[in-house]
């Protein structure tokens, strides 16, 4: 569909860096250390990194430095960025060795989060007061404890799964990205990636089985006393 | 841990438990590839149809399912809210509610001057030809800072196109004379090592040639002294 010559419909004006693909952004700072265009690729990646960074660790405080040395990395980088490669590719994969030098570190040296069981060490929730949370249409308490709890046992089944393991699976899952592209990620035939994939699956099911198991139990025996409580 | 993925082996089931199962299961890596919807059409059909028929991988496939249903319940981070990043889409928002704000203002003003005079159709009957008035002049204004814009955009982008478009080639023209300079100066360097190679050959070659040369000469003057030696016998024997 042709974009809108309206000025306010338009959400991105051509002549700015926004407008341009990501391999002609990065070129630009590459070449000429374009501070748009570095802005421009930040505002575009660094929700996924982000993302990426927060699965891979478990912690969205830790996630949030990570993606800005993953940044920082990037534009370090820069003159070492082939035009005839993808962007995408080579930041993943800054991000994703920063993701394993920071699980190397802490394997070396664990840390115990002050807040484990708060809210600010959870990745799925907003930082900011919520105020969505008060309004009639947010889900019931019982509901949000539920899905803390199920979110909570998914984190920690990703914690226990290994390192290229968790990694296929985040990539694949959650961000999105085809397994081609993971190949070209990690540098491994895309039918290894496959593989780890089903493996990552299969031992995540095994470690999430106790929990479904209990979940299951516990609805049915609630069912019949919300029913008597009607 | 690794599993066996050649076809034959659905996953992490074990053949042999059922014997009356089929044998020819497709590998894992299609089995990923079906779930994540990356097959080509047909072979997604035929997947589909042997799970059909197929309770090992139907239940394999239900299992790796109910994983990827619980991934989705760690759900991701909220997105911040957006911000408008158009200079223009600012400044035309602005420029819509100060245009209705006039109109409305410059309407109440006129309802309270006539709303102590005169009868309420009157009153309705001039605020509506005001606000009529106010409204197509505004609309007239924002038509035409409108245009105005479009064409200050317009230009700019020719503008900044052409200004990238030139920086690009020059870009790529300084890229190239470095390659080409680097170029050169490798093959001076190349010719540089040939050239001082040939001189050490020549050299040495020169010195074995006048060694030989040497050599020979000695040789020479040997047997010009034996033959000077046997003359001289040859005289005192007769």
């Amino acid at each position: 569909m042709a974009e809108s010559w309206l000025p306010w419909k338009r959400a991105v004006p051509p002549d700015h860096p926004a407008g341009c693909g990501d391999e002609q952004l990065m070129w630009r700072v590459r070449m000429s250390d374009d501070p748009q265009a570095f802005a421009a690729l930040m505002q575009r990646w660094e929700k996924p990194i982000h993302s990426l960074c927060a699965r891979m660790t478990g912690d969205v405080h830790r996630a949030q430095d990570l993606s800005q040395d993953a940044f920082a990395r990037l534009f370090a980088r820069r003159k070492s960025y082939e035009p005839s490669g993808r962007f995408s590719t080579f930041l993943w994969r800054i991000a994703l060795n920063l993701c394993y030098d920071e699980l190397r570190r802490l394997k070396r040296r664990p840390e115990l989060p002050l807040d484990t069981a708060g809210r600010a060490n959870r990745p799925d929730e907003p930082q900011d007061d919520d105020a969505g949370a008060l309004s009639s249409s947010a889900p019931a308490p019982d509901a949000i404890v539920a899905g803390e709890e199920r979110a909570a046992a998914v984190r920690a089944a990703l914690g226990q799964l290994s390192e290229p393991y968790r990694a296929v699976l985040v990539l694949r899952h959650y961000e999105g990205l085809k397994f081609r592209e993971i190949a070209d990620v990690l540098d491994i035939p895309e039918g290894t990636v496959k593989s780890r994939m089903a493996e990552a699956l299969s031992q995540l099911g095994r470690l999430l089985m106790p929990a479904l198991n209990e979940r299951e139990n516990l609805c049915n025996e609630t069912k019949p006393r919300v029913i008597l409580a009607i | 841990m690794q599993r066996d993925k050649t076809p034959g082996h659905p996953g992490d089931l074990d053949p042999v438990a059922d014997p009356t199962a089929c044998t020819q299961h497709p590998a894992r890596d299609e089995w990923m590839a079906w779930l994540y919807d990356e097959l080509p059409r047909n072979r997604h059909s035929e997947l589909k149809a042997h799970l059909a028929s197929c309770p090992q991988c139907a239940t394999q496939v239900a299992a790796w399912q109910a994983a990827m249903k619980e991934l989705d319940a760690w759900t991701a981070p909220a997105p911040a809210p957006r911000e408008a990043s158009s200079e223009v889409w600012r400044w035309s928002n602005g420029f819509k509610w100060a245009a209705a704000a006039a109109v409305m203002l410059s309407a109440g003003f006129l309802a309270g001057r006539l709303n102590s005079a005169a009868t309420p159709e009157a009153v309705r009957a001039a605020v509506a030809t005001n606000v009529s008035q106010q409204m197509q002049a505004a609309r007239a204004e924002l038509a035409s800072e409108l245009n105005h814009t479009l064409l200050n955009q317009l230009a700019s982008l020719n503008e900044s196109n052409r200004v990238e478009v030139t920086r690009l080639f020059a870009d790529l023209a300084s890229t190239i004379s470095e390659g080409r300079a680097a170029d050169q100066q490798n093959v001076l360097a190349a010719l540089k090592e040939l050239d001082a190679r040939w001189l050490g050959i020549y050299a040495s070659f020169r010195r074995e040639l006048e060694t030989v040369a040497i050599l020979t000469e000695t040789e020479l003057k040997d047997t010009q002294q034996q033959l000077v030696q046997m003359a001289n016998f040859n005289d005192i024997n007769k």
